[in-house]
């Protein structure tokens, strides 16, 4: 059934070299940004969400996490100063793994602190918070730091004997981890697309109205209340949510599937993040979502919104190039604008 | 680069293999998590457990299979020697969720009060859902807010422990938004939950509010909050 063939192919694909390094390595720097940016917001609160003041008293969370076999570091002191260390270290592990500083370790010690924090109030996670945090662990496994970070700016040490030997190990490992991430997200979306499709609101193509109107999601109520007046607008964007989240998993497999479907999972995370008041949430699967592009596909769009943002810039403000060099002439309104 | 695309020596190709049974093995426990119940998911529910629990915990049902469409509000009497006025009733949800309006990058605090509200709602509503629950009261009225003893006793032990919990956070976290409200401790408060259910699509433009049902919780003392842990 499945041929000589597939199964070399299938080999060569875990064993020749590590793939996905420059989607691992941005999404390594989104997770810890998002996090970091996270904690420093809730900074002045944090006492009620993590610390003394939480809404699980500290007895009653050492309790449950117990009986739920979910361990925290929150659990090991109730003193508001150990809540705080924890707090700070997860800004400082959070900031760190966002530079790629000694990365595998600083994933681990990430890890556990975020975990930890999860523990201590489940009440403020949401499917961002868990999807990230199950990425991680697999990102463990993983080089993410062979680009945009500490290991790539200082350039590399030669290996040692051990390395060497270990090399097509942890070559193996960072593709088994690469596919755990993509296979992840899959079964998010499918699962989360198939739920939806149980639904009646869903099914009737209002839910995201229910949604726009539930106060706690309700960040703009001016603008929502204009655009719920289109029924068109709510039964398409209700189909499309729930479209785009059953089939995103195919456009792995078929490149022009994905140049409709990405930008459009995109747009509903952005809508998310500015309309629903749930900003972290939007960032987390903006960054999530890059696992659907190769290396390639990534590289090729940062370099596209590199120029063209240089564009934009320069047209912006003449002023701060008072001699235009030959690039900017071509930049000009009219000139050539074929998004290289 | 053509020395690193030639395929490794057996080792690494064996722990290819073992790697990619591991993947199947692992996302097959997965989705028998994640998905609804089916008699394999059903069979495979020890494995399941052992294996998802904790760290590979996830749900997916976003907004789903119905997205929330009710509001919950709290609204907290407070008693005590430093309390002013031991009658009026303190809103504590419509503060949070004002710091949260126009706010692109809110702050969680006020996921802390009506995620408390919602989960001690769900953890209610599961115990009246059970079917030894549903068995024993099956014309019963619409039960109060804090449930009846004999109801509780009849459901199984960690539904009651999940109230109980629910129920805790819910009064403390009640009573430290009142106290950092009011600038005053209370000794014992009273919860009020508010639930408001707003125009459905047929009436969105509707200038009403929708309709709003209150519930009281009884007084409960400050001090216990959380301690029967």
């Amino acid at each position: 059934m499945i041929g000589s063939s597939t199964v070399t192919a299938v080999t060569t694909f875990f064993t020749t070299r590590r793939h996905g390094q420059a989607v691992l390595s941005a999404v390594r720097v989104g997770y810890g940004l998002t996090t970091a940016l996270m904690l420093l917001v809730n900074l002045p609160v944090r006492s009620r969400l993590w610390g003394t003041q939480a809404a699980y008293d500290w007895e009653a969370f050492v309790a449950g996490s117990l009986q739920a076999g979910q361990p925290s570091l929150y659990a090991l002191s109730s003193s508001a100063v150990w809540a705080d260390i924890l707090y700070f270290g997860t800004v400082v592990a959070a900031i760190l793994f966002a530079l790629g500083w000694h990365t595998r370790v600083v994933a681990v010690v990430f890890f556990v602190l975020l975990w930890s924090l999860h523990v201590r109030n489940p009440v403020v996670t949401n499917g961002g918070d868990n999807i990230m945090r199950i990425v991680l662990l697999y990102m463990i496994i993983a080089r993410t730091d062979t680009f945009w970070s500490w290991r790539a700016y200082r350039g590399q040490r030669p290996p040692g004997r051990l390395r060497q030997a270990v090399e097509p190990y942890a070559i193996v490992a960072n593709n088994v981890a690469l596919v755990a991430c993509v296979v992840q997200v899959c079964v998010l979306y499918v699962t989360s697309g198939l739920f939806k499709v149980q639904g009646r609101m869903w099914q009737e193509g209002t839910a995201l109205y229910y949604v726009m109107r539930t106060a706690d999601y309700n960040t703009w109520p001016e603008l929502t209340r204009l655009i719920y007046q289109w029924p068109a607008v709510v039964v398409i964007a209700t189909y499309a949510a729930v479209f785009v989240q059953v089939f995103l998993p195919v456009s792995l497999l078929d490149q022009r599937l994905k140049r409709v479907l990405l930008p459009l999972v995109l747009g509903m995370h952005l809508a998310i993040g500015l309309l629903m008041g749930l900003p972290y949430f939007s960032l987390f699967m903006i960054v999530t979502d890059l696992f659907f592009l190769r290396d390639k596909e990534l590289r090729d769009t940062l370099a596209a919104l590199k120029s063209h943002s240089r564009r934009i810039l320069r047209r912006q403000s003449p002023e701060a190039r008072p001699t235009p060099g030959p690039a900017t002439v071509f930049s000009l309104p009219g000139g050539r604008d074929d998004g290289l | 680069m053509d020395r690193a695309e030639t395929p490794r020596g057996r080792g690494p190709r064996i722990a290819a293999g073992i790697a990619i049974v591991g993947l199947v093995a692992h996302f097959g426990l997965t989705i028998m998590h994640v998905g609804p119940i089916s008699p394999l998911s059903q069979q495979l529910a020890p494995v399941t457990n052992a294996w998802i629990n904790p760290f590979f915990n996830q749900n997916w049902e976003l907004f789903a299979p119905d997205p929330v469409n009710t509001d919950m509000g709290l609204l907290v009497q407070a008693r005590g020697p430093d309390v002013a006025d031991e009658e009026a009733w303190v809103d504590i949800s419509t503060p949070l969720l004002e710091r949260k309006l126009h706010n692109p990058l809110p702050d969680h605090l006020h996921y802390v009060v009506t995620g408390s509200a919602h989960n001690f709602v769900a953890a209610r509503q599961e115990i009246i859902d059970h079917p030894s629950v549903a068995d024993q009261f099956p014309e019963a009225e619409p039960f109060a807010a804090a449930l009846p003893q004999d109801v509780l006793a009849a459901a199984p032990e960690d539904l009651r422990g999940a109230y109980d919990f629910t129920l805790d956070s819910l009064m403390s976290t009640a009573a430290r938004s009142w106290s950092e409200q009011m600038g005053q401790e209370p000794t014992e408060v009273k919860i009020r939950l508010v639930t408001h259910t707003f125009p459905r699509w047929s009436e969105r433009a509707d200038p009403g509010i929708g309709e709003v049902v209150y519930s009281d919780l009884p007084w409960s003392s400050v001090a216990t909050v959380g301690a029967d842990s």
